[in-house]
């Protein structure tokens, strides 16, 4: 069996911190200048820059949800100066619910993330979610 | 890789299964490698030979992939992309792509080229 590359196993203690809630865990995966990119025109979209920024805004995804919502890694994979994961997101909003798979590109610098872009399979059900 | 996607058509297997998202004249699934060369081509007609992707970088493990590109063209009307876009492929026993599933970073903006 191959080992897990360092920047995978990154990406699996990502998604355990954020199920965790553990913002200082999280704090402690992003470079200080860390750019986390949502594509479209919701209120969650545009581009959060410093760690700080990112940080609130994944709370926003629980504070917008009434805590329900979850993301599960489904697979993860590494390479040297990147990662991916794709992933589970469900959550309830307004009446509307969530549960479509989500892609997360990173670009990883001595094992901490630089940037990651967001992006649903699904982007009508991604909107109508967040809209 | 840097160019026209017919750097793509190496990696498309016999069986493989093209789905691109959204409401575009181009969003459908394409099934197998035929169906899927002549989107790639209609890629070319509908952008008079413009459309290009070029690779920010790409990822897998011998089962599973991950293509991250950067692409650009122009429509003969005016209409520009220049648009983040990933592939979430299978791979086959080759290493041929058997499914694939094309996302755009912003499906809006995909949508706006290709209608």
């Amino acid at each position: 069996m191959t080992a897990e590359h360092p920047n995978a196993a990154l990406m699996r203690r990502l998604f355990d911190a954020f199920g965790r809630r553990d913002g200082a865990a999280l704090a402690g995966m992003f470079d200080h200048d860390v750019v986390w990119r949502v594509g479209g025109d919701t209120p969650m979209s545009g581009e959060y820059r410093g760690w700080r920024d990112v940080v609130l805004f994944l709370r926003g995804t629980t504070s917008e949800t009434d805590g329900t919502y979850r993301s599960s890694l489904v697979w993860a994979l590494g390479g040297d100066d990147h990662a991916a994961a794709v992933y589970r997101a469900r959550g309830a909003r307004r009446g509307r619910e969530l549960d479509i798979d989500q892609l997360l590109l990173c670009d990883v610098r001595d094992e901490r993330i630089v940037t990651a872009t967001a992006i649903p399979f699904e982007a009508d059900a991604f909107a109508r979610f967040w809209a | 890789m840097s160019g026209r996607p017919a750097d793509f058509i190496g990696r498309v297997g016999q069986h493989c299964v093209w789905t691109v998202a959204g409401e575009s004249g181009m969003a459908g699934t394409y099934a197998g490698r035929e169906a899927i060369l002549d989107f790639f081509r209609r890629t070319q007609e509908l952008t008079g030979g413009t459309y290009t992707v070029d690779l920010n970088w790409e990822l897998d493990d011998g089962d599973r992939q991950v293509t991250y590109y950067r692409a650009r063209g122009r429509r003969p009307d005016g209409r520009e992309l220049e648009l983040d876009q990933a592939l979430v492929c299978r791979l086959d026993a080759e290493g041929c792509w058997l499914e694939v599933r094309a996302l755009p970073y912003d499906q809006a903006v995909f949508d706006a080229f290709w209608s």
